[in-house]
């Protein structure tokens, strides 16, 4: 480990090679770069990501914790560039809901990211940015989460019941962050909150007074549901939308 | 750092009510402890299995509330708040060598967590402790709420607990 830096020996030679690659994406990280470089910098950073995938899993396969953990964090730092860009990218095609979508996946990654391996443990500034970010380039947001009673729970790592094992959520553990995976839970009620567990779980569209429905985020009127539905919502893969 | 103190019920009491195991030593107790009606309403906080698995791991043996083969349910956040669980820490807890590892081990957890969080990002941590008998011989507990960043947190320690829970 290289104790200025904290950057595992074995991961050094990668690391430098991602910090120029990620110093050049983020030029392209403002709306007003041109889009065709936006798309660029993203498809060398989904190059670079697959690499550090392969990396971080020959590391795992190694049982070498440290350089698992560092290219966890890595992998991570890449998704967030990717995110970032994309947010970008899909402002422009005037889709914010795909937006809203990227910036919170990007502030997810950067999260894990500085969790996983203290390489990334300079970055408060850029979790700031994305915060600003958030609050600059969106209207306030309305957001739903569910009361739930937790039943049953496991832990990801082990799958044994959550809190029998000696692993905990939100370290991590040989290249992967520890969940508590909720596996029997009784829905009790859905609240409006500010501060939600999951800011995925947005309200998407309001009612006023005189029964006019409109999208949150583009304040445009919604007039055929089918049509006008953001194209975020209609993707199964994203469950939190309401 | 916001600190509240405040009288708790009498817990021993309260838990041959809910005919549960009477807490000693270090025991965490369910948020509604002390306005639950009968077992069944019993409720942990989001973060008790995360709590208990560090004060395990810290070699600090927890007096469980629920008798064995009964099982408490836990509620969900719904926010993104960080809340920590009831602490119930006895007075001869207090002077066990085991609370500062278990409370450093703590916050250093929390610490990790917020990585990545804005700067302001806030978490509240709540414990009960034991403080002195009544004239009658009757146990008074305090409860000691604390709500601020991980650093603000990290200063807790025993002396800030003994020197709160005697005001």
């Amino acid at each position: 480990m290289d104790e200025k830096t904290n950057i595992p020996l074995g991961v050094k030679n990668f690391y430098e090679k991602f910090s120029k690659i990620a110093a050049e994406a983020q030029k392209f990280c403002y709306m007003s770069r041109a889009k065709e470089l936006q798309i660029r910098a993203r498809e060398e950073l989904e190059v670079l990501n697959t690499e550090a995938h392969k990396l971080k899993e020959k590391a795992i396969a190694d049982k070498q914790e440290d350089t698992a953990n560092a290219m966890l964090s890595i992998e991570h730092l890449i998704k967030m560039l990717i995110h970032e860009l994309n947010m970008w990218i899909t402002l422009k095609d005037d889709d914010p809901g795909s937006a809203w979508n990227h910036l919170i996946y990007a502030q997810g990654a950067l999260r894990t990211a500085m969790q996983a391996h203290p390489l990334a443990c300079h970055l408060d500034d850029y979790v700031e940015r994305l915060y600003v970010l958030e609050q600059l380039l969106f209207p306030p947001q309305l957001f739903s989460s569910p009361g739930m009673i937790i039943r049953e729970a496991k832990c990801s790592i082990c799958d044994q019941e959550y809190g029998k094992c000696n692993h905990v959520a939100g370290r991590v553990y040989m290249g992967k962050m520890c969940a508590r995976v909720i596996t029997q839970a009784d829905l009790e009620e859905v609240s409006l909150v500010d501060k939600p567990a999951n800011k995925l779980a947005r309200i998407i569209s309001i009612t006023d007074e005189e029964g006019t429905k409109r999208d949150f985020l583009t304040w445009r009127i919604i007039t055929d549901t089918s049509a006008e539905i953001p194209k975020t919502q209609k993707n199964p893969h994203k469950p939190y939308l309401m | 750092m916001d600190i509240q103190v405040s009288e708790y019920i009498n817990i021993e009491k309260k838990a041959s009510e809910l005919g549960c195991s009477i807490p000693s030593g270090l025991t965490i107790l369910p948020q509604n402890f002390d306005t639950a009606k009968s077992p069944d309403e019993l409720i942990y906080e989001s973060t008790t299995a995360t709590i208990r698995s560090i004060l395990r791991q810290a070699g600090i043996q927890e007096t469980k509330l629920e008798k064995q083969g009964i099982k408490i349910p836990h509620r969900a956040n719904k926010s993104w708040e960080w809340v920590g669980p009831l602490i119930y820490i006895s007075s001869s807890m207090l002077s066990d060598a085991a609370l500062p590892i278990g409370l450093n081990l703590i916050s250093s957890y929390i610490y990790d967590l917020f990585k990545g969080h804005p700067r302001n990002s806030e978490g509240t941590i709540e414990f009960i402790v034991e403080t002195e008998k009544t004239e009658h011989g009757e146990r008074r507990y305090k409860r000691l709420t604390f709500k601020g960043t991980p650093k603000d947190l990290d200063t807790i320690d025993i002396n800030k607990l003994k020197q709160l829970s005697e005001q």
